[in-house]
Parts: structure tokens; sequence; C-alpha cells
């Protein structure tokens, strides 16, 4: 009786265990069996599979003389197989102008900036001047209450029109504005006839203490301001600029300039 | 002072990402530099390649999928579409620097994340079967070992003793307990052990430890790094959550779709990073297996087979989908439920790697994924 029942466990388990193998192999194609045969070291299952079908794989493909072949083949056309790319297609990407337009101006770069609504400087000399950048808050006064402590500082470097911050010059506000890349690489500002810096920068307006989660840059636009005063770039012995920056709600900045020379 | 009011999107978007470094070319290292760099990422708990990149051209996906598709996708061409989530993604296809490999994935058919995982990562013939993973393999063949030491080094960049990993934390900054916790267990273990402990406390300690740690933002860093001269020629990002049994949605705001526009973030910092080097790299997603092409009861899908995979990198000079389209009818699916997979991942990974690191296919099939047989899908991508 005990053994029985032993046998019959032991036939049921391993009648369970072929059926659920063989079931998700059944729709296995033998191109697919024969592209793991042909790995060094083929599971046991993929295998038996292909023995019980009496597949002759070479050279990952189900070889003719092997029976099942020709009828699996044929009735699993459209189940290509993992092994194979010769039926791959191509379907070529195709916009028209419009949409092509849109979806382009979705990649422009953070510190993209159409130039061509200003009139740009053109006979500003090799100048460098110092700069320093002071926030302004929001909270209590819509015209805002300028804070006396820098949030960055260092040298300027004019020329024509393009404006370039100096090596040594760097941001104060902790976490990533201590990497000076951002002074370097993150800035697209341009000068115009008339004083103002134009364009986009990489702008750090909140302060990242030790421990805490670092924040990214704002990237807020340039503009003429209406509050600033414009460079004199035809008195560069007596420049005094504050160009007004609009970053966040709260608060905005003021970039002053002074002390220039040519270089 | 600002307000900080997080949606649950802008959540999600600060949490659930892991970056890992590898490939640094050691000083003096004289072999010609790889041409490129390739950053894998990685989306566990199985990507709906159907809502990402719908078929629409398919007949039977409508019937199939009634509250899984967007009616807002974008048309790439006459059969297939794109999420609205890659907002970023369609501009780069625009750009023709991305492209989608659709109806594919790694030969693993039993649906289980811990195996699909493992041998998605691995490269092998099967879970659980390998201890290195294939692009830990592929750089230890491009002889490009790097500084190395790990706490949590994902199988995928397991290969060689010196490969490196990254994660922001800046522990000296969090508290002093935190570097005395790590040099009293140094002290517990041998020599070796202990020379691991000290790494992890010197990395976790240097400037560039700084990172916010957004998907976005690590791949902005890890651009930044591997466009550097002698930087990293290899990153991956983890991101998880794709598991959606249940409400996944339809749009960019819905569960998948929410997931959908991490990856696109990531894929917008990668570039914003790499700068210059954006034009020898190449991006690929990795994902354990692909969901059930018909929705269940409760507005999701199971586990399935065949997913889609997206490349993006200015390594690709054509955007184009990538397909040889089984169809969705029921008896065109995988076992009467799952999208067929028709293209092998390993191939297309083996064209990246082609294409990155200069090996050739045949050692990359032979060594990488043991498989002398490995189709080569790289003119398809890269032509």
């Amino acid at each position: 009786m005990k053994l029985k029942r032993i046998l019959l466990n032991v036939f049921l388990t391993i009648g369970l265990c072929n059926v659920s193998v063989a079931g998700y192999l059944d729709d296995w194609t033998d191109d697919q069996l024969c592209g793991w045969i042909d790995n060094p070291s083929p599971p046991a299952h993929i295998v038996a599979e292909v023995k019980k079908r009496g597949i002759n794989c070479e050279d990952v493909k189900a070889v003719a003389g092997s029976t099942k072949t020709t009828t699996k083949i044929a009735s699993s056309k459209k189940k290509k197989t993992s092994t194979s790319n010769s039926d791959i297609t191509i379907y070529e990407v195709v916009f028209s102008p419009a949409v092509l337009k849109g979806l382009l101006d979705r990649i422009i770069s953070k510190t993209d900036y159409d130039f061509s609504k200003h009139k740009l400087a053109n006979n500003v000399k090799d100048i460098q001047c110092r700069f320093t950048i002071n926030r302004v808050v929001y909270d209590n006064s819509e015209l805002g209450v300028p804070e006396h402590w820098d949030m960055a500082k260092g040298t300027i470097n004019v020329k024509g029109s393009d404006v370039e911050f100096g090596e040594g010059s760097y941001w104060k506000m902790g976490g990533l504005s201590t990497d000076k890349s951002y002074l370097r690489d993150e800035v697209n500002i341009k000068l115009t006839e008339d004083g103002h810096f134009v364009g986009k920068m990489a702008y750090f307006t909140h302060t990242v203490k030790q421990g805490e989660v670092p924040r990214e840059p704002l990237y807020p636009t340039l503009t003429k301001h209406k509050r600033s005063t414009p460079m004199d770039v035809n008195n560069i012995d007596d420049v005094y600029a504050s160009l007004w920056i609009d970053v966040e709600d709260w608060a905005g900045g003021i970039m002053r300039i002074s002390r220039c020379e040519y270089l | 002072m600002p307000k900080l009011n997080l949606t649950r999107r802008e959540f999600l978007k600060v949490s659930g990402a892991s970056l890992f470094l590898a490939g640094l070319p050691l000083p003096g290292f004289t072999k010609d530099k790889p041409p490129g760099t390739i950053s894998v990422i990685m989306l566990e708990g199985g990507m709906d390649g159907l809502t990402a990149v719908p078929p629409f051209g398919d007949p039977n996906l409508l019937k199939m999928r009634k509250t899984l598709t967007s009616n807002n996708f974008l048309k790439l061409n006459s059969f297939f579409g794109l999420h609205p989530s890659f907002q970023y993604f369609a501009g780069l296809m625009a750009q023709n620097n991305a492209s989608v490999v659709h109806a594919t994935n790694f030969p693993y058919v039993l649906r289980s994340h811990f195996e699909g995982q493992n041998l998605m990562q691995g490269g092998g013939l099967s879970p659980f079967s390998e201890t290195t993973g294939w692009l830990g393999r592929a750089l230890d063949l491009a002889k490009v070992p790097g500084r190395s030491l790990s706490l949590d080094m994902p199988l995928v960049l397991r290969g060689m003793s010196d490969n490196d990993n990254f994660y922001p934390a800046s522990i000296k900054s969090s508290s002093d307990l935190m570097t005395q916790l790590i040099d009293t267990i140094s002290m517990a273990y041998s020599k070796e052990g202990s020379e691991i402990f000290k790494k992890v406390s010197k990395k976790s300690t240097q400037e560039d430890s700084i990172v916010p740690r957004n998907p976005a933002s690590l791949a902005k860093f890890a651009g930044r790094a591997m466009s550097q001269d002698g930087g990293p020629l290899s990153s991956v990002i983890k991101v998880d959550q794709f598991d959606t049994h249940a409400n996944q949605g339809a749009d960019e705001n819905g569960n998948h779709g929410t997931q959908l526009t991490l990856i696109d973030d990531i894929i917008a910092g990668y570039k914003e990073g790499l700068g210059d080097a954006w034009d020898r790299s190449i991006i690929l997603t990795l994902t354990e297996f692909g969901r059930t092409v018909l929705e269940n009861g409760t507005g999701g899908t199971e586990h399935g087979y065949g997913s889609a995979g997206l490349l993006a990198g200015g390594a690709i000079t054509k955007s184009k989908v990538i397909s040889q389209w089984p169809g969705l009818a029921k008896n065109e699916q995988f076992e009467k439920r799952d999208l067929m997979a028709t293209i092998d991942y390993r191939s297309v990974c083996a064209a990246c790697i082609e294409k990155s690191l200069g090996l050739d296919h045949n050692l990359i099939a032979n060594k990488v994924f043991y498989t002398p047989k490995l189709p080569r899908v790289y003119d398809q991508i890269f032509s």
C-alpha cells in the first residue's frame, strides 16, 4: 500500500514536471531551440526538447532530415525566431516639416537663446571687469530687498558682444554651485549695444548647506530689465552697472559690474 | 521662502534611481582609446513595450488594449507611434539620434523578475549561470580596466576586479557618526576588506559626491564624467517600478507614463552632461521582459516576453524602428498571451558594444554572450 502511494507520487511528479516544461517549449520553433543548442552549455530542458523532437541542429538552424522541421517552420512562419536577422524590417521615421520643427525645439539646450531680436555690441575691445551677484528677496516687498552678501563674484570678460566669466569666478551657494564649470560651460550671454546683458545662464538661487541635498541650477533669461543701470561701454574708466535678473517669484538678483580695464 | 509642493510625479522623479560608472582608463594605459561610450538604463519590473512604442498599425492593438493605449501618441510612421511621455526622446528621433528596436528581448520566457533581471545583466545562457555581467566582460575585453570598488555593483558591470562604481552620498557632511561607523567596520576586516571600506569612506566624502539624487541629475553627472578625458567609458542607471499589474494608465500621468517620463529625463540628462561627447555616445535601455498583450481586469498587464528597446546617442545617425513584427493576433502571440520577441536583444547589446568599444562582433558573440552564432544587427542600427 505504502509502496503504491510512493510510486503514484513519483509518477505524478515526473508527469507534472514534463507537462510544465513541454508547455512553454511547445511554442518554440525548431530554429529557436537550435539557437540555444549552439551555445557551449545549453540548458538541459532545451537539450531534452531537441532530442524529443529529433531535430538535427546545424549552424543554428534546424536542417533538412529532421522530421518535424518543415511542418513546424511552416506552421509558425509568423512566429519568427530570435536567432535570425534576415527578416528584420526597418521602419523609417518620417515627420512632416511642421511636426519636425516642434520636435527639434524640445531638445534645445537650457542655455540656448535667440539673440537675433537684440542689437548686440560690436565695437567693445577686450575688457575685463569685476562682478558680483546679490540676491533680491521679494517675500516682504514688491520692490524687493537686496541682500548685502555676494552669491557669486569674480571677473567677467567682454569682447565684441561676447561675455565670459573669468577663471577665478565662483558661486558661493554651496552644493553644485561649487563646480566652477557652471560659470564656464553653462553661460550664454551677450552684451547689447546699449549696455545690457541678454541670454541665459546657470544660476544658483538657493543656498545648499553641508549635508543638504544639492539642487540643480535654474536657467533664468537675462533681459533688458527696466530697473537695470546698463554698462557704459564708451567710458570704461567709470563703469558701474547694476543688471537686474528675474529668477523666481520669491527672489531675483542684481549683477553688479565695476572696475573695468582693457586687457 | 519657496514652498516645497511636490506632486506624485515630481516625487517619483527624485526617487528610485542608482548610478554606476565603469571603465576608467588607467593612467599610462597605452591602448588607443575606444571610439565611444556606452550607457545602460536598466528598467526593472518589465517595461511595457506596447505602451512605450504602440504599434498602432496592428489592427489588434486597440482591440486588446482599450484603456492602455494613449490617444496622444506621436506617429513615427504608418505603423509605430511613440508614447507622449517621450517628449525629449521624440526630439532626438527628429534629430536622427534615437531609434527603437521592437518585439525584442533577452531569450528568457519564464516571466520571473529575479531570473529575468539576472539574465539581462549577466547576458549568459540561463539565469544565475554567470557571476559577471555582459558589459563588464566587454569592458574587460576592450582592456579598459578601471578603478574599482563597490558596495552594490550591478551584475551587468561585473567582469573584472578593477571595475568601479559610484553613488553620490556625502556621508561626511551627514554626520561624523557615519564615518566613525565605516572606520569601525573597516577595523573588523582583514587587510583587503579594510582597504575597501577605506575607499568607501574616501569616495563618499569627495567633492564630486555632491549630486542631486534624481535620475536626470545622475545621468547628467554621469554624462559630464564620461565627457572628460580619462573619464569612464560606461555608466549604468537603474530605475524600478515598471511592474504595472493594475492601473497602468495610458497617458503621461498614468503609472507607466510617469515611469516613461523618467527614462526621457534620464536621456535628456545624459545629453546635457555629455556635451560634445554626445556625438560618440550610445545609450540603451534594458528590461527583463515585456508585458501581456491583453490588458487585465484591473487596468494593468501581467509579466510577458517581448518588449521594446530604446536607443539614443550621437552614434545613431538615422532614426528608425527596427523590428521583425510578429503580430498581435492570438495565434501570433507567444504562448497566446505575450508579444513574441523576434529579435534577440543580446544582438542589440552586441552592436552597441561593437560601436562604442570597437570590439569585433565575433569576439563579443563568443566571449561576452557565449553565443558564437549571435546575429549581427550593427548595420540595421548604425547605418
